[in-house]
């Protein structure tokens, strides 16, 4: 019997080993009932830059959430909002936020996290119950940048 | 920045000028607690002073129904002649109410929100402004009109093309409530609406109290033209701000007459029924 050797190209296997990675990087928390500041982080792999496209979350109850990029320093949202009885607003609610890997938020543009950047949740409870919460930052690993 | 991000950039300095410069996925939430019944409750947020701000999308939750009129008080341009209903205007993270043409919003502009309780009940509302900061003075060298792509993908639609909604660029985003009110059991109702010239409508909401729902037939008395062969109901005319109804080509609304409309509310009890052209006008 003649065996053909495989027909892998190095330039196949650079192509393989350079693509675009679907990556998923998770930010996990657990909150008692009403329990406000709680912080959860993600820092972007060393191995590539991260192309965040989707996000996503799932969670035992409602919740608010403030998110921002640490390696700029730059909140993804404003931080000194009040309501209209002059009340804080601790941040965004999940429903507005976050989708599921069903209907994620999809950003239209990407947005770029550099390696070893860190991205920074800060939680509020809004279930007046336990709470266990699982964001995503769904996205792409660019190896050829 | 650019839909795809350059793949030439191998240093770190210019890495991280592209990473500072690049537009900032952003949430303005404009949040408001109403008594029952409530009106006229106006909160303001104001755009940060770091950078324009690229408005793509409405997103809402609220414990109950609302209406709400938006004004930009930078041009003092009401974006809205009177309240649309929520769902008619925001959708949820999940499918958002995607503004057909995104609007950039100067720097320190107040966007003012006046919410209307129509639960008859106490009732929360966080309503965000979502979009980009735009660090960039420079206008964007591609026009990317939302992610109509995948929502192509998802729902099965026609959309207008890209270049048709280029076209619309730089406009003010507008709501127009075509029917607003409540109608006896089974009986139909009339509204209209005159528009100026450079009026463009994208997609069409509407909402009904109840499950039976509405029909609905509409004339542009410019035209002479009844854009139906008899009345439609409604769920084959409108979709909801989450999923609208698209219309393929973008329709000018008619600045020399009207848009009128019957509305016959199909249920055996009293409807509140709302339906709103959106789009762009000048």
């Amino acid at each position: 019997m003649s065996t053909k050797p495989a027909a892998i190209s190095a330039a196949k296997s650079a192509m393989v080993l350079g693509q675009d990675l679907p990556f998923w990087y998770p930010i996990n928390v657990v909150l008692t009932a009403n329990q406000a500041g709680v912080i959860g982080t993600v820092t972007i792999d060393n191995d590539a830059d991260f192309e965040l496209r989707e996000i996503i979350a799932s969670s035992t109850g409602t919740f608010q959430v403030a998110l921002v990029d640490r390696y700029t320093s730059r909140p993804l949202m404003p931080t000194n909002v009040l309501n209209n009885n002059n009340v804080n607003v601790f941040g965004i609610n999940n429903v507005n936020l976050f989708g599921t890997a069903q209907l994620p938020f999809i950003l239209p543009i990407p947005y770029i996290l550099l390696r070893t950047s860190t991205v920074q949740a800060t939680f509020l409870d809004t279930s007046a119950g336990g709470n266990t919460i699982q964001l995503i930052l769904w996205g792409y690993k660019k190896f050829g940048s | 920045m650019p839909m795809e991000i350059q793949q030439a950039m191998r240093g770190t300095s210019p890495r991280a000028a592209l990473v500072l410069g690049q537009d900032l996925p952003f949430w303005y939430p404009i949040n408001a607690v109403l008594t029952a019944l409530q009106s006229g409750v106006k909160v303001n947020i104001q755009v940060d002073n770091d950078s324009d701000f690229e408005w793509r999308a409405c997103i809402a939750n609220s414990t109950g129904l609302f209406s709400v009129t938006l004004t930009n008080n930078y041009i003092k341009r009401p974006l809205m002649p009177t309240p649309v209903n929520g769902e008619n205007i925001a959708g949820t993270a999940q499918q958002p109410g995607f503004l057909a043409v995104p609007k950039r919003l100067a720097r320190t502009s107040v966007i003012q929100a006046e919410f209307t309780d129509r639960s008859n009940a106490g009732n929360t509302i966080q309503f965000c402004l979502q979009g980009y900061k735009k660090y960039s003075q420079q206008p964007d060298a591609n026009f990317i009109p939302n992610v109509l792509g995948y929502r192509k993908a998802i729902s099965h639609v026609y959309m207008p093309t890209v270049e048709d909604l280029a076209t619309l660029r730089g406009k003010i985003p507008y709501w127009w409530p075509l029917f607003d009110g409540s109608i006896g059991a089974q009986q139909a109702a009339r509204s209209k609406f005159t528009a100026p010239d450079g009026c463009y409508v994208t997609h069409i909401v509407a909402s009904s109290a109840q499950a039976a729902g509405f029909a609905l037939q509409v004339f542009d008395t410019e035209r002479g033209e009844i854009m139906e062969d008899s009345p439609a109901v409604f769920p084959n005319h409108a979709g909801s701000a989450q999923r609208p109804f698209w219309l393929k080509k973008v329709y000018r609304l008619p600045s020399n007459g009207q848009i009128q409309c019957r509305v016959i509310n199909l249920a055996t009890v009293a409807n509140a029924v709302q339906v709103v052209l959106c789009g762009v006008r000048d």
